[in-house]
């Protein structure tokens, strides 16, 4: 590695990997620390902490890996790689379900994530599409070929079933669409529908409890501002109110057409606090966590709701919960500015980059790491639905690590080869 | 910007500031919420976070003790350990599971099993005990091992304990854990509680029960208590919703069972099945309560199985049945006293009068009535007919006598009706009036032969040995009506009396002391006298007075009955004895009389000495 690659290196980036890395240890650490006050004896089973070390070192490899070749080779294998995620992604359904869903495919003592790695391999080939020269996005052709690079894998991976996984590739879609040039009108089409379906389930009786049909409501009030502002268009304004007014009509008739346990599930997706005994339980200990650690925490080792069965998932999904509880609302402050450092840049990089390809990739790639966030953090905090989705280099599991820290990898490599073209 | 050089070429540097403007406003939102939690909230989620990993436990206040009239202690606590298992925490250590029986010595597979069973009729896995009551080694494997055997819980329990063993089994009583049914039905109850279910612990529970206290203790994740903790400045910051409550002991019951003479009743009574009864004639205190056979009832410290229990529960001896108060006997010649008191008070017949001649028959109607001796008395008056037990002078008071007058005599002295003794179960005994014999032959369908029988107390005539206790003492006191009772006083944790006895015997309404006297002066001469049938009862230097009965017994040999006091011109002591298929009430029960009189008085003479 030449000593420009070197200087040109982004070093935020890395200090930001490794410095989370090291407070997700630390916590696992802390997690696997259990006083007992009944002997004296402290005893501790460090089973998940020595297992993350192991995946962090090899993490930090892949990501020193995916800086140092060049990314041109990224470009050229993209679809071979995302042929072969879709493979992987397939034989992962034929193999015998873990745990009642079909998600791993078990090596020994370690579950590979398919879904993780096609990830990369759907960033990859969507920027590698995009970047084409006559790949515009407002075109018909480009957007349906796009939406099915992104579409086959989604279904795949919800038919694991694992819908918050899933969840990721439509947010990378839609990011990398609009940086290419989708225009926002077309955007307006794309994610109003989408918010109007999610919405008017979300208003949906649950089965025990109350309508909640203000958000709704809210919304389509937002829908006819936008509409009345671009009244001058006055045929693609009466579109978009359509669109959504038909979503929120027709959405019902299938929700009725639903098991209840189906409901039951969707629900509980969207409104945890509708399934207190299972996902919303989880979300209400992860408050009592966050909240009784206050300003300063409970200090590092003496957290107690992690002492408690409450939070099943505090290993992986819920980590932040049980960091936050013991270092507090500055601990959380640090965290939060440590992955905006990433994601910012990661975004700050896609304008630098002189490669499209790269930029494309960049701006994928910030927007894996802002909605792995935004979504584990604000799930912990109630704010988004229990999906399952891990907080990177921070939740416990080796795909979820290999996978961010080759994509913050891969974000190095373009801040090192920024002028490439 | 020349990026991406297509048509309408997107604006970045607005796209990115756009973008980069919605992932702050996130994270802005986060911020806010974080701050929401952790700084305006704090307080109330400290709160929540410390109710979770504290739990209420209950403290079991200790059940009062029960004490003899001297002081002396009959029922104590002990502390037990109990070892239970957790079923749902098994799991995958069934490799642990069969270590942990073999070191325990406990049955593995049957346990396996039992477990199986028991998850079948509780899905939610509650604990299931195993070993009733641990012994030291099974104590010490558990604690060394606790996180090996993380499925096993060790629980103290206090169990009862008796520490004179059988004596005066049946008036204490035993207790249990409440059964499933029980808690369902009675909200104050809670799983694990002991409650009283015979004798004076089931009659005097919520004295003996006390109040439950609490402790504040901290849980860990599988919910297993970490420890007790101290909540003294928490108690003020949550309200004292966790401040610790201490139990208060249940109240302490004084019998009035004198154990020395319980001792001298048991010892003295050599024989399986019977009962005794000794009661205070001027207080209606029962002294000695005994029933046979009887049971062990330490074994309900050990801990009782199944097994054992229906084994104790279906003996065909019936060792839990009280027999001093739940048996009913015919009271044989015994009644007779009820007879000679009736046929006087009624003017029916004069003391001095002789009835005709007994030659060992007697016939009435076209059926004969034999004498117990069989070559006949001859004629006899009140007084030598009772001292010698004749039943063909009786057979003529009972011709003479209706039915309504023996059934007014009988309640008068308190038969065919519940006595009130403080103990639960007891029987009401019969002695029929026109109605019943209306109701068993139908109307005018009986006739006078049936009194025949009446009026040597056998036929329909039932007794319990403590009515015939009872009945001794209105003789003994001159015609007062005792109210047995075995509880004397009873008084709490501080050493304050919260009940007492009442003591006091009332004078029967309208009773006939002139013809109660003369009965009893011959009580005295069944005794003493030369005729007497309970000459076996004599003891050296004492007077004593009482009356024999020999009560037929149609499932086998006759039920040998004495009902006697002492002292006689200033009785101390009631006896009442029974005792079943021993033959002849003089013969039988008199002698077991006279040695109880006679250790009694010998240990009360040299009690007073001392004094």
């Amino acid at each position: 590695m030449n000593s420009r690659l070197f200087k040109d290196a982004d070093w935020l980036i890395v200090i930001a990997v490794v410095l989370i890395m090291a407070f997700g240890l630390v916590t696992l650490y802390s997690i696997e620390h259990i006083p007992d006050s009944g002997s004296g004896v402290t005893h501790r089973s460090g089973h998940f902490f020595t297992k993350q070390f192991f995946w962090a070192v090899l993490g930090l490899v892949a990501m020193l890996l995916a800086a140092a070749l060049p990314f041109r080779y990224y470009e050229t294998t993209a679809y071979l790689f995302y042929a072969l995620g879709l493979v992987l992604l397939g034989v992962v359904l034929l193999l015998p379900p873990v745990g009642g869903a079909r998600r791993w495919i078990v090596v020994g003592t370690f579950h590979i994530q398919p879904s993780e790695f096609m990830k990369i391999a759907v960033i990859f080939a969507l920027a590698r599409f995009l970047a084409e020269k006559r790949s515009n996005p407002n075109r018909f052709r480009v957007l349906a070929i796009s939406f099915l690079i992104t579409a086959v894998p989604f279904l795949l991976i919800v038919k694991e079933p694992d819908l918050g996984t899933a969840l990721v590739l439509p947010a990378i879609l839609i990011t990398v669409l609009y940086w290419r040039g989708l225009n926002e009108n077309s955007l307006l089409f794309l994610i109003t529908p989408i918010v109007s379906a999610f919405l008017t389930i979300y208003s949906e009786r649950a089965l025990s409890g109350r309508r909640y049909p203000y958000p709704l409501l809210l919304f389509f009030l937002f829908i006819l501002f936008l509409a009345y502002r671009r009244r001058d268009q006055i045929f693609r304004s009466l579109v978009l109110v359509s669109i959504n007014l038909g979503t929120m009509l027709l959405v019902p008739v299938f929700w009725e057409r639903l098991k209840i346990y189906q409901q039951r599930r969707i629900l509980a997706f969207l409104r945890p606090e509708s399934d207190i005994l299972h996902a919303g339980w989880q979300v209400y200990q992860s408050k009592v966590a966050i909240g009784s650690g206050g300003f300063f925490g409970k200090h590092f080792l003496h957290g107690t709701q992690k002492l408690l069965a409450f939070l099943p998932e505090k290993h992986s999904d819920f980590i932040f919960s049980v960091f936050t509880e013991e270092i507090g609302f500055l601990g959380a402050l640090i965290i939060l500015v440590l992955f905006a450092v990433i994601v910012i840049r990661g975004i700050y990089l896609s304008t630098r980059v002189k490669n499209r390809f790269a930029s494309i990739a960049a701006i994928g790639i910030s927007s894996y790491f802002a909605f792995h966030v935004c979504v584990n953090i604000g799930m912990t905090l109630g704010l988004a639905p229990v999906t399952g989705l891990p907080l990177p280099f921070m939740s416990y599991g080796g795909s979820s690590m290999l996978v961010s820290a080759f994509l913050a990898g891969v974000l190095l490599n373009f801040s090192m080869r920024f002028y490439e073209y | 910007m020349e990026l991406f050089d297509g048509i309408r070429e997107p604006n970045l540097d607005i796209r990115k500031r756009k973008l980069t403007f919605l992932f702050l406003l996130l994270i802005l939102i986060f911020v806010s919420r974080l701050f929401y939690y952790q700084v305006i909230r704090h307080g109330y989620y400290s709160k929540l976070a410390f109710f979770n990993r504290i739990q209420r436990e209950r403290v079991l206040a200790p059940r009062g003790l029960i004490k003899d009239r001297n002081g002396e202690k009959l029922v104590g606590n002990m502390p037990v350990y109990q070892i239970d298992i957790l079923p749902l925490k098994i799991n995958n250590k069934k490799e642990r599971l069969k270590l942990a029986c073999k070191l325990l010595g406990v049955d593995g597979e049957g346990l396996e099993r039992d477990i199986n069973e028991w998850l079948k009729k509780y899905p939610d896995g509650r604990e299931m005990t195993v070993v009733q009551s641990a012994d030291k080694k099974q104590i010490s494997v558990l604690r060394e091992n606790r996180f090996l055997f993380p499925f096993f819980k060790l629980v103290m329990k206090p169990r009862r304990f008796y520490p004179k063993g059988e004596l005066a089994a049946h008036v204490l009583g035993y207790v249990g854990e409440v059964t499933e049914g029980e808690i369902e039905r009675e909200k104050s109850l809670h799983r694990g509680d002991i409650i009283g279910r015979t004798g004076v612990e089931l009659q005097y529970d919520r004295y003996l029960k006390g109040i439950d206290g609490a402790r504040v203790v901290e849980v860990s994740a599988d919910g297993n208590t970490l420890g007790e903790i101290d909540v003294d400045e928490n108690s003020a910051e949550y309200g004292g919703i966790a401040s610790p409550k201490v139990p208060i002991p249940g109240c302490d019951l004084i019998l009035t069972i004198d154990s020395g003479l319980q001792g001298i009743v048991e010892e003295s009574f050599d024989w399986e099945r019977g009962a005794v009864v000794a009661m205070d004639p001027a207080t209606g205190a029962v002294l000695a309560m005994m029933s046979r056979p009887v049971y062990d009832p330490n074994i309900f410290l050990r801990g009782i199985s199944g097994v054992e229990w229906n084994k104790l529960n279906n003996d065909p001896s019936k060792p839990l049945f009280d027999r001093a108060i739940q048996a009913l006997y015919p009271p044989g010649s015994v009644f007779k006293l009820i007879t000679a008191y009736a046929a006087l008070s009624d003017g029916l017949v004069s003391m001095g009068q002789r009835l005709k001649p007994c030659l060992g028959t007697y016939k009435f109607g076209n059926r004969y009535f034999g004498c117990w001796k069989e070559n006949g008395h001859g004629a006899l008056n009140m007084h030598d007919a009772i001292v010698q037990s004749c039943d063909i002078y009786f057979y003529q008071l009972g011709e003479r006598l209706s039915v309504d007058q023996f059934a007014r005599a009988g309640h008068d002295f308190g038969l065919g009706k519940k006595t009130g003794v403080d103990l639960p179960g007891e029987a009401r005994g019969n002695i029929p009036g026109h109605r019943y014999f209306d109701k068993k032959y139908g109307k005018r369908k009986w006739t006078k032969g049936h009194l025949l029988n009446y009026s040597i107390g056998q036929g329909e005539v039932l007794v319990t040995p403590i009515q015939l206790c009872s009945m001794a003492s209105v003789f003994a006191n001159g015609g007062k009506m005792v109210h047995p009772h075995v509880v004397k006083e009873i008084v709490d944790a501080n050493g304050k009396v919260v009940y007492k006895a009442y003591e006091k015997p009332s004078m029967i309404d309208g009773l006939d002391k002139r013809s109660l006297l003369a009965v009893r002066r011959a009580m005295i001469d069944v005794v003493e006298g030369e005729k007497g049938t309970g000459r076996a009862a004599r003891v050296p230097g004492l007077v004593v007075a009482g009356k024999t009965g020999t009560a037929q017994n149609p499932h086998g040999k006759d039920h040998a009955i004495f009902v006697c006091f002492a002292p006689a011109d200033r009785p101390r002591i009631v006896l009442a004895i029974v005792m079943e298929n021993a033959g002849h009430g003089g013969s039988a029960a008199a002698p077991v009389a006279g040695r109880i009189l006679a250790r009694y008085f010998m240990s009360l003479a040299s009690v007073e000495e001392r004094e």
